[in-house]
């Protein structure tokens, strides 16, 4: 499936949300990464079509999203940002409540939910009401109800959110899994929910896109801005007022601290390797010399 | 079909709704029994006058007219007004008795004379005033007219149906009493309200209206789903009214007195001919009908707003919207006349509907109120289905 974004412009009044955003996306993981704020949850929103853009056009496969907007959605899978679960409905009612929304016959849909809550952890949960859940089973389970109808193009907003480290990792692994022949685009303010999976990464910014490039193009974009320095702490407190930071790690009584800078910034600096971490604090919070 | 489970589930077969549900059922039952206990101020107040209304049911008793018009006339004077009587009444059977044969003999005088206060020249009313009217009409060459068709059709159903009868039907009087207008809107309607405002809203509440608009069946079949959700709940909850109020008015006496009396034994000017019993439940069927119809206007806003309160509001102003217009004077009122004869709290009142004598002139036919009532909700219904299907279609989570 080759999705295309054309051109796309969102204002909600006077506000420009969107401003000509244009993305092409083939099979594989695709990050979008970029603060809060940004505009990645109404680009996804134009995406899954529940957002109507101001202007511009979506493709699927070459052929305009409007001409078939059934046969697209029972392509898509949608996990949004923030979904609260029907207080009376089970987690089984849930996804069976989906399952029918997405016009999966009955036998179908009770194979799909069985091997989904085994692979998302919830087997055991599925007859309690998902008002007794926690944040991460909660998510979980929006995971599962986006993976039900086999979505070829499977939209994830901020999935990570609220979830613990482990069930981070658990998420990661599945998307993966499910990635190999599909289009997964993962938004996200957290950029190690995409380091290790996503294909190509975009960054929005004040509802703009850059293009869409591998992680490695994006890292070799600040080669030789990431530095390494070590120093007391009480030079940190003065020092992290000028310069963008993004470790610090205590080694005895000192700090050896990470400094994203176009120039080197403490006389004991020395250049390191960067990290799509580095890239997204370079885009987001270093303008003009320093930190925004 | 299993999209519309889901979606009744979601709307009835709730925690929530259920427990209202409940509380309507107990509320409807108290009504019940508060009106007609009441209006009888006990058991052993019913047993007395049962026994005084069944000696005399039948055609008109002169002697008896006589002597309850004396007894209804001394009470008046005690207790200044017919709502004065009517209240003591309550406490003493004979008085309520007196008072319910000299109401039916005034109905007897108004059967052949027209109204005691006076003639509405627009209304006529009376086998004589009727007469009367025709003939004028033919001899001014005005027999083709509306009034004329109107007129001779309402003297021909007065004919046939003949002279009233004195029935006991005080327990169905007290039940047709909360069967309709503003009682029905304020007991069954404004529930209705608060229990249907969710149906759209609460997608957005919840942010499951992404999930929703995002599948397959989310712009088209979920709207099939959630009016048919909406409409057994408005039919079920209706039915909780008619079932509370109906047991707790007959309860308490253990008899149905009076079920297959004509229905002209309470309403008086009713052109329909058929048995209490059977009104009661074309009153049933009707209001049901009624509120699926209100459900589905309500069903729009709802897919029109993000708030379940401004949809119950406005709700509530849309039932109360006949009271409004008629507060605002007889020139706006003349205007609007759509919404006050159509309006839901008319339109709820199955007696006003079918047990008056109200007709409309359409190109010069004679159209009865409950068909021209019919071809109103059904428009309505039909706007507002349509109007959910494009809103949804068009719906989105910003």
């Amino acid at each position: 499936m080759k999705i295309s974004m054309n051109g796309i412009y969102k204002n909600y009044g006077k506000k420009e949300v969107l401003k000509d955003v244009s993305l092409t996306m083939g099979n594989g993981v695709y990050g979008l990464l970029g603060p809060n704020g940004a505009g990645k949850t109404t680009l996804i929103r134009i995406l899954a079509g529940v957002v109507h853009s101001t202007k511009g056009q979506v493709l699927i496969d070459g052929t305009d999203r409007e001409a078939n907007t059934e046969m697209f959605r029972s392509k898509v899978g949608y996990l949004p940002q923030d979904v609260n679960f029907y207080n009376d409905f089970t987690g089984l009612e849930y996804l069976q409540y989906v399952a029918s929304l997405k016009g999966l016959p009955d036998s179908k849909a009770a194979q799909k939910i069985e091997a989904l809550a085994d692979k998302v952890g919830l087997s055991g949960d599925l007859s309690r009401r998902c008002v007794t859940y926690s944040g991460g089973m909660k998510r979980r389970l929006g995971i599962a109800q986006a993976l039900l109808n086999d979505p070829e193009l499977l939209i994830l907003d901020e999935p990570t959110a609220g979830l613990d480290p482990s069930e981070r990792i658990k998420f990661r692994n599945i998307v993966s899994a499910f990635s190999k022949d599909k289009t997964v685009l993962l938004s996200t303010h957290i950029v190690s929910d995409v380091d290790n999976i996503a294909r190509e990464v975009v960054m929005i910014q004040d509802g703009q896109v850059s293009d869409m490039q591998t992680s490695k193009h994006f890292i070799a974009r600040v080669n030789g801005k990431v530095w390494n320095a070590t120093m007391k702490a009480d030079d940190l407190l003065e020092f992290q007022k000028h310069a963008v930071i993004s470790n610090v790690i205590p080694m005895g009584n000192e700090m050896e601290v990470r400094v994203i800078s176009d120039v080197k910034p403490h006389e004991k600096a020395v250049c390191v390797e960067p990290n799509l971490e580095d890239v997204y604090l370079y885009m987001y919070n270093y303008k003009g010399g320093k930190a925004a | 079909m299993k999209l519309f489970r889901f979606e009744l589930r979601k709307l009835l077969l709730n925690k929530r709704t259920l427990i209202i549900s409940a509380v309507l059922l107990a509320l409807y039952c108290v009504v019940g029994v508060g009106l007609s206990i009441s209006s009888f101020g006990g058991l052993a107040n019913y047993s007395t006058y049962n026994e005084l209304a069944n000696a005399v049911t039948g055609p008109y008793n002169a002697e008896q007219a006589e002597l309850s018009n004396i007894a209804y006339d001394a009470a008046k004077e005690r207790w200044g007004t017919d709502e004065g009587v009517s209240k003591m009444s309550s406490q003493d059977p004979q008085l309520k008795f007196d008072k319910a044969y000299h109401d039916y003999a005034n109905t007897v005088y108004e059967y052949w004379n027209g109204p005691i206060l006076g003639q509405d020249m627009d209304n006529i009313t009376g086998i004589y005033p009727l007469q009367q009217r025709l003939g004028e009409l033919e001899a001014a060459g005005s027999a083709g007219t509306y009034d004329y068709q109107r007129y001779s059709a309402q003297l021909e159903t007065e004919l046939a149906a003949g002279e009233p009868e004195f029935q006991n039907v005080a327990l169905w009087e007290s039940l047709f009493g909360v069967w309709g207008g503003i009682m029905a809107v304020i007991l069954l309607f404004f529930p209705l309200s608060f229990i249907i405002a969710p149906v759209f809203t609460s997608e957005n509440t919840t942010g499951m209206d992404n999930i929703i608009l995002s599948s397959k069946k989310g712009q088209g079949q979920i709207v099939a789903a959630k009016v048919g959700a909406v409409s057994v709940t408005c039919a079920i909850t209706a039915l909780l009214y008619f079932a509370g109020t109906f047991i707790g008015t007959f309860l308490p006496f253990g008899t149905l007195t009076g079920a297959s009396m004509p229905i002209r034994s309470v309403l008086t000017a009713s052109q329909i001919s058929m048995s209490i019993g059977s009104f009661a439940a074309l009153t049933v069927v009707w209001t049901i009908f009624v509120a699926i119809v209100y459900g589905a206007v309500l069903t729009l806003i709802s897919s029109k707003l993000k708030s379940q309160t401004a949809t119950f509001g406005i709700g509530i102003l849309i039932l109360l919207g006949n009271v409004m217009v008629s507060a605002l004077g007889t020139t706006v009122n003349d205007a609007l006349s759509i919404f006050t004869d159509f309006g839901f709290i008319n339109t709820a009142n199955a007696s006003a509907i079918f047990g008056g004598l109200t007709t409309f002139d359409v190109f010069g036919s004679v159209v009865p109120y409950y068909m021209m009532a019919l071809i109103v909700l059904l428009t309505a219904g039909a706007i507002a289905l349509l109007g959910v299907r494009i809103s949804q279609k068009y719906r989105t989570v910003a």
